[in-house]
């Protein structure tokens, strides 16, 4: 159970490892539900969605608008509460939080990654990481700057988001969302405001940050040239999970096309 | 507007009712108060000329031996002269166990005076043994028809009968002299009595007066200036009705009202300027997408200007109608109050349309010009730039204070963002912090007048008189009272002084004031900043600063001093000059005052009481010897002096509100926009798990540094704006100048920083129930 208090930051890997090792998957879904509104403007977002992500995984959730997907997503980052079901991360029902406990959750174990990069205009790239550091330990500067080198970025520490690249950004976004060494990295269109080259460097950012073994990462998009570097795909439709597929052989995000 | 438009303007009114609410109040609170101000201004102004027309105030006064006889003279002058002889004299009078001072003015024998006349309250004009009760002193003594009083004559005491009581437009405000504005009826006031009770009374030909009043208003600047020459060619004094006490404390008063009217609701509505063009301007920027859209669509800008401009005037008019009925009973409420307080028979409430209107075009107006630069900008904005989704480039960089001291580069990038939003947009931070200066301005400037009031109060009754009591003694009678009073145990000194109403004249400058005499070794006053002079000199004359300026005086200058009562002049030179804000006068030494004025050596006595001793015992005490006209406490005279400024109390209570509102609105406008501005980059922060409350604190840090940046701003400019004011009582002679308490600039900041704390709430609250869901996925704008 995540507890108010800041506790000490777990050894994600080990987590992620023995999780791997022992069959437990890193994120669980039964019976999820989500329900907007009531009476006639009812709408369900999510029926009964089951599911399991595994550590270390790359997994894309494809599906048209209104599917659910991002839904899912957010209630797996703990920014919404599902009408009814269970959601299990490292053994814990999530779902059943209160709102600190899952502030708390949100700055431990997880990490996001938005469309329009989200970063805070009055602070430099290193600074936006720096202030999400800061939550989760000490030596918060150490830490973002080697997020920031993480990502291929520490050479513009020092600049301000209206002087960075789109692709520059979020590759901010993603060190800030990755100093905090979340087990999770949530990504929702990371690649919607980018071009095709640009879209293809923070995918590949992305993958190797899974590909290390050190978090599970989730991406929605209804951009299906993604799937193919996926380690597995999930497609959602009306609510539900119409399919779910391996791929066999993911490609390089360099190879991707669209 | 079409329709779709005014639906658009509807609801995005009511999307931001709360914020669109906060500049309708500050609005509203600028109508109410130029209405409430300016009616109160326009109603007083004319119950008093409605008074002083019923009534005929004398448009100027001759005094002095054979001014009666210049009667056909004045009334051969242009402006249809009405002139009334009279007579005046002051003696004790005994009400109860309780004796004063009594003024008795002549009238005729049972009929109304041609010029001065009075407002019956109760009973009948006084016919012979008997005397009509100026309505104050009946007021403080429930004086009725029927009742006996006692007049000191030079026979002894003598009963009178009051025949009723009533109102004189000479002493609406019962002051005794222009240096003696502030009595009370404990001390002084006014009879009046038919000439021969006048001529009975006075043990010395009473002062004689010629009262002139001109029928032809019009012509009345004229009859006054010819009045003056023929008194000047006689070589007697005259006053105008600038120069009659009630007249000029009452006129004053009123002024200030019209001036408050004029000042306050600019400062009301610069400050819904300020919310207004705040609101607008982030609802602009929040919509440029649509906007952008809609002139790539080919709308004209005109369209659009006139439809930001709608909002401002729907802020507008929201402000007006609850400030008019505010206003209009707030002014109502005012007026009635002051008459009341006053006496005045009738008093003049109505509706000047003119002021509504000009209120309602003001406020619009205001609203308007708030509204023109975003309405502008909106009309000017470009559809390529309102669809781009870069943020704007290469302006944001560290804080001056980051620039200035280095090291604050170290502290937590929390308070980092928190030092540079401050001054993100640079615009709505001026903006926020002028409204915040505003609000303090204004209360400070109500609260610098009462302290200064204050001040002036206590440094003269504690500093600068050193007396218990004044005693004013009949003629003769001073030795036995001063031996009595001398050998009260209760009296621990006790020394004669005199008091006469004198002209000073430096060449063609004149000024009608008092003299006071004392002892050379006088210990019942100081005199400050007299160029080391501690007591009266043997020779010579110390003035006050008042007296210094309106006589173009400088020390050595030679002052003739002429007795109003006897009209003998002696000449004195000035020795040096004293600071005593409440007086202005003029100190001689007692032992020179026979020199050539025929007035007696001494009036009274000053007295200093043991510690402790039982004040109104001594005052019945002394009162009740024989020979004694009346009795002054000293500390009953400052008690009335604080009272009677005691509407400024009530005043600065009102307009802490009043600002504490306004600061609230304005700083809740700012806070909403700018949470407002940046939800997308804080709800990120709170999915990235920054807790709630720790951003809360960020945001309520950030908006109290604007605050706290306002604070002294607003000092500064409410202590100039209040010395300014103060400036502005520079009459009469007085001189004051701001005096505001060290705490109290303290007091006036705590109040609107806890109107700050105040308006934080609601948007603190919004911000914890921020939906991060929804807010992460915007676009920033």
């Amino acid at each position: 159970m995540w507890s108010r208090t800041q506790t000490s930051k777990p050894d994600v890997a080990t987590v992620a490892e023995q999780a791997a090792r022992s069959g437990h998957p890193a994120v669980r879904l039964e019976s999820l539900t989500k329900t907007y509104g009531s009476g006639a403007s009812t709408v369900q977002a999510l029926k009964n969605v089951g599911l399991e992500i595994w550590p270390g995984e790359f997994v894309v959730l494809l599906g048209p608008s209104g599917s659910g997907k991002t839904t899912l997503l957010n209630i797996v980052g703990g920014i919404e509460r599902p009408t009814s079901g269970r959601i299990e991360v490292a053994g814990t029902d999530i779902a059943a939080l209160d709102e600190a406990a899952r502030t708390e959750y949100r700055r431990s174990r997880v990490g996001f990654v938005f469309q329009f990069f989200n970063l805070v205009p009055s602070l430099t790239a290193l600074e936006n990481v720096e202030i999400i550091a800061e939550l989760t330990g000490p030596d918060a500067l150490v830490r973002s700057r080697a997020a920031l080198e993480g990502v291929g970025l520490a050479a513009a520490a020092d600049r301000f988001p209206g002087q960075l690249s789109g692709g520059q950004q979020q590759r901010v976004a993603i060190a800030r969302a990755i100093v905090k060494e979340p087990p999770l990295l949530l990504c929702d269109e990371p690649t919607g405001s980018l071009d095709l080259e640009v879209g293809r460097q923070v995918l590949e950012v992305l993958r190797a940050l899974a590909r290390e073994g050190h978090h599970t990462v989730m991406v929605v998009t209804h951009n299906s040239a993604i799937a193919a570097m996926a380690d597995r795909v999930v497609w959602l439709h009306s609510g539900t999970v119409s399919r779910q597929e391996k791929v066999a052989s993911p490609v390089e995000a360099a190879d991707l096309w669209w | 507007m079409s329709r779709v438009f005014r639906a658009k303007l509807r609801r995005d009114v009511w999307r931001q009712r709360w914020q669109f609410a906060a500049v309708a109040i500050v609005i509203a609170l600028g109508v109410c108060v130029f209405v409430a101000a300016f009616d109160a201004y326009r109603n007083l102004s004319g119950s008093f000329d409605r008074a002083y027309a019923t009534q005929r105030l004398p448009d100027v006064v001759i005094t002095g031996p054979g001014s009666s006889a210049l009667a056909g003279d004045v009334s051969a002058l242009p402006g249809n002269p009405v002139v009334q002889a009279r007579h005046e004299t002051e003696t004790g009078l005994r009400v109860g166990g309780h004796t004063l001072l009594g003024r008795v003015v002549g009238t005729p024998d049972g009929s109304q005076p041609a010029v001065a006349r009075l407002a019956l309250r109760t009973g009948r004009l006084p016919g012979p043994g008997e005397v009509l009760v100026e309505q104050h002193l009946a007021d403080h003594f429930h004086l009725r028809p029927g009742q006996t009083l006692g007049l000191l004559g030079p026979a002894g005491w003598q009963d009178v009968t009051v025949s009723g009581t009533g109102l004189s437009t000479e002493y609406f405000w019962p002051a005794r002299s222009a240096q003696e504005v502030m009595t009370t009826p404990d001390y002084f006031g006014v009879l009046f009595a038919p000439e021969t009770t006048v001529q009975a009374l006075s043990p010395a030909p009473p002062t004689e007066q010629l009262a002139i009043y001109a029928q032809d208003r019009g012509a009345a600047a004229e009859l006054v200036k010819e009045t003056q020459n023929i008194a000047a060619a006689h070589g007697l004094p005259s006053a105008t009705r600038a120069d009659q006490p009630s007249f000029h404390a009452l006129d004053e008063d009123v002024k200030s009202i019209g001036t408050f009217a004029t000042l306050l609701p600019c400062l009301f509505l610069a400050a819904a300027v300020v919310g207004t063009y705040v609101l607008l301007s982030r609802m602009v920027a929040a919509q440029r997408a649509v906007i952008g859209t809609l002139t790539a669509n080919g709308l004209p800008p005109g369209v659009l200007r006139r439809h930001y401009l709608g909002y401002g005037l729907v802020a507008g008019a929201a402000g007006v109608a609850p400030g008019l009925i505010g206003g209009y009973v707030f002014g109502d409420w005012f007026t009635t109050q002051y008459t009341s307080a006053l006496g005045l028979p009738l008093h003049v409430t109505q509706l000047h349309p003119w002021t509504l209107v000009i209120a309602t075009g003001a406020a619009l107006a205001a609203a308007c010009l708030a509204a023109w630069a975003p309405a502008r900008q909106a009309a000017a904005t470009s559809p390529a730039e309102a669809m781009s989704t870069a943020p704007a480039g290469g302006r944001e960089r560290r804080s001056l204070l980051e620039r200035a001291l280095p090291p604050l580069r170290r502290v937590r990038a929390r308070w980092r963002m928190v030092a540079r939003s401050v001054t993100r947009n640079r615009k709505r931070s001026l903006l926020t912090i002028g409204g915040v200066a505003v609000s303090l301005s204004l209360v400070l400037v109500f609260a610098g007048l009462r302290d200064t009031v204050s001040t002036v109060v206590d440094r003269q009754f504690g500093t600068i008189q050193r007396q218990s009591a004044e005693v004013t003694t009949a003629p003769g009678a001073l030795p036995s009272v001063l031996s009595a009073v001398s050998a009260d145990p209760a009296v621990q000194a006790a020394e004669p002084y005199a008091r006469l109403d004198v002209s000073l004249t430096n060449g063609p400058h004149r000024f009608d004031t008092l003299l006071i005499a004392l002892r050379g070794d006088t210990a019942m006053h100081r005199f400050p900043s007299s160029g080391g002079i501690a007591q009266p000199p043997p020779r010579g004359l110390l003035v006050s600063q008042g007296v210094k300026s309106t006589l173009h005086l400088s020390p050595g200058t030679p002052v003739t001093i002429t007795s109003a009562q006897s009209g003998r002049s002696v000449a004195e030179p000035v020795v040096g000059f004293v600071d005593e804000p409440m007086s202005a006068v003029a100190y001689i030494r007692l032992d020179r005052l026979d020199q050539g004025l025929g007035a007696p050596s001494a009036t009274g006595i000053l007295l200093r009481l043991q510690p402790g001793a039982d004040r109104d015992a001594v005052q019945a005490r002394i009162s009740a010897l024989p020979g004694v006209q009346s009795y002054q406490d000293t500390q009953a005279l400052a008690s009335a002096m604080r009272n009677a400024f005691s509407l400024y109390d009530t005043l600065v209570g009102i307009m802490l509100v009043f600002a504490a509102v306004m600061a609230a609105a304005l700083l809740f406008n700012a806070m909403s926009a700018n949470v407002a501005e940046r939800s997308v980059e804080l709800g990120t922060l709170r999915a990235a798990g920054m807790a709630p409350g720790m951003l809360a604190r960020l945001i309520a840090v950030e908006n109290l540094a604007l605050v706290a940046i306002g604070i002294p701003v607003g000092l500064l400019t409410g202590t100039l704006l209040a010395r300014w004011l103060m400036a502005g009582y520079q009459t009469q002679g007085y001189h004051w100048s701001l005096q505001m308490k060290t705490l109290t600039p303290v007091y006036v900041a705590c109040g609107i920083l806890l109107a700050a704390l105040i308006a934080q709430t609601p948007v603190l609250r919004t911000l914890r129930r921020i939906d991060i869901a929804r807010i992460v996925r915007e676009r920033s704008l």
